[in-house]
């Protein structure tokens, strides 16, 4: 028991664990007994390696866990890399303006929207005829002023059966071209 | 969903100027008068556009003229357009429009008994002027179409 209280001792001792006037009495009785000093020695190596061992452990498991870091890095990259490939790689016409319509998708919302909003307002918002003498514009076809206006042009005429005649009149109001057919059957026409 | 839209907004870019350049319509409207002959004149007034015209040879021969019926009418481009008149029938037909203010149009006229009076008469007239179509009548009347497009 009490040779087992000397070894823990001497444990104690070799770690520095001990007390100054403990260790003291515990190098005093170490002078004379070469057995003691062997196992304080076998415990210090002892010491030593287990130190080491951990020093090193503790040096391993940052690495491990950079190596780990490093793998997710490369394979991340290694995904990246078909569509970084896809993007180099030569595209089709359609390809190209898809892409282009896809950058400037709110550009082109926005430009189609205010085209439409206006072709509405301009189909919604058109001046109505009534007055012959101003310039009016009832959709595509221009109502101009009476003044400016050119007589009509009677291109062909079939009167069937009759006989017929073309009279132009004019005034503030704008032209009229008067068609007047006479039946042949009539005796009095105008 | 972004590939789906670029085609859609390339449609709908082309078809604006489609919609916009679409063929125009003509808004015409028939006016049918019988014209006779009274001691007092008398003028419908809803006859007033064509109140001067009325005072000028030919029409100066009747001094009464009355509205028979209106007619107003979308006439799409070289789609024959048939309009009822209390004695006959007018056919129109419009052509074309020539520059932005000319209507190019072909008109027939068929009297109450179905006869052909004019035939396919094509007639190039200015937005809000007027043609007027007019024949007499057995007992010396007047029967008169005028047709206006703007």
């Amino acid at each position: 028991m009490a040779e087992r209280r000397h070894d823990i001792e001497l444990m104690q001792h070799a770690d520095g664990e001990l007390a100054k006037r403990a260790s003291t009495e515990v190098e005093g009785s170490l002078e004379g007994d070469a057995d003691a000093q062997l196992k304080v020695e076998a415990i210090g190596e002892l010491g030593e390696l287990v130190r080491g061992h951990l020093e090193l452990a503790a040096d391993a498991v940052p690495q491990a866990r950079f190596d780990a870091l490093w793998r997710e890095v490369d394979k991340a990259i290694a995904q990246a890399e078909p569509s970084v490939a896809r993007r180099d790689a030569p595209v089709g016409l359609w390809r190209r303006i898809s892409r282009w319509f896809d950058q400037h998708r709110s550009h082109i919302i926005v430009g189609a929207v205010s085209a439409g909003a206006v072709a509405a307002l301009a189909l919604v918002i058109g001046p109505s005829g009534g007055d012959s003498s101003m310039s009016t514009t009832n959709g595509p076809i221009e109502v101009r002023p009476a003044a400016l206006r050119s007589p009509p042009a009677i291109e062909s005429l079939e009167t069937p059966g009759g006989t017929g005649n073309v009279l132009e009149m004019e005034d503030e109001d704008g032209h009229a071209t008067v068609i007047w057919v006479t039946p042949q059957d009539t005796v009095e026409g105008i | 969903m972004r590939t789906r839209i670029a085609p859609l907004l390339i449609v709908g870019l082309l078809a604006l100027p489609a919609v916009a350049t679409a063929d125009p319509k003509a808004a015409c409207e028939f006016v049918e008068i019988s014209a006779t002959s009274a001691k007092d004149p008398a003028v419908d007034p809803e006859l007033k556009p064509l109140d001067k015209k009325l005072k000028n040879p030919p029409f100066s021969a009747w001094n009464v003229f009355h509205q028979l019926s209106r007619t107003e009418k979308q006439l799409e481009k070289l789609k024959p357009e048939t309009i009822g008149l209390k004695s006959g029938k007018v056919t129109a037909i419009f052509l074309d429009l020539i520059g932005k203010s000319k209507v190019r149009l072909s008109l027939s006229i068929d009297d109450e008994a179905g006869k052909r009076t004019v035939d396919n008469t094509k007639v190039t007239v200015e937005a809000g002027d007027w043609v007027i179509l007019g024949s007499s009548t057995a007992n010396k009347a007047g029967h008169l179409t005028a047709v206006t497009c703007r």
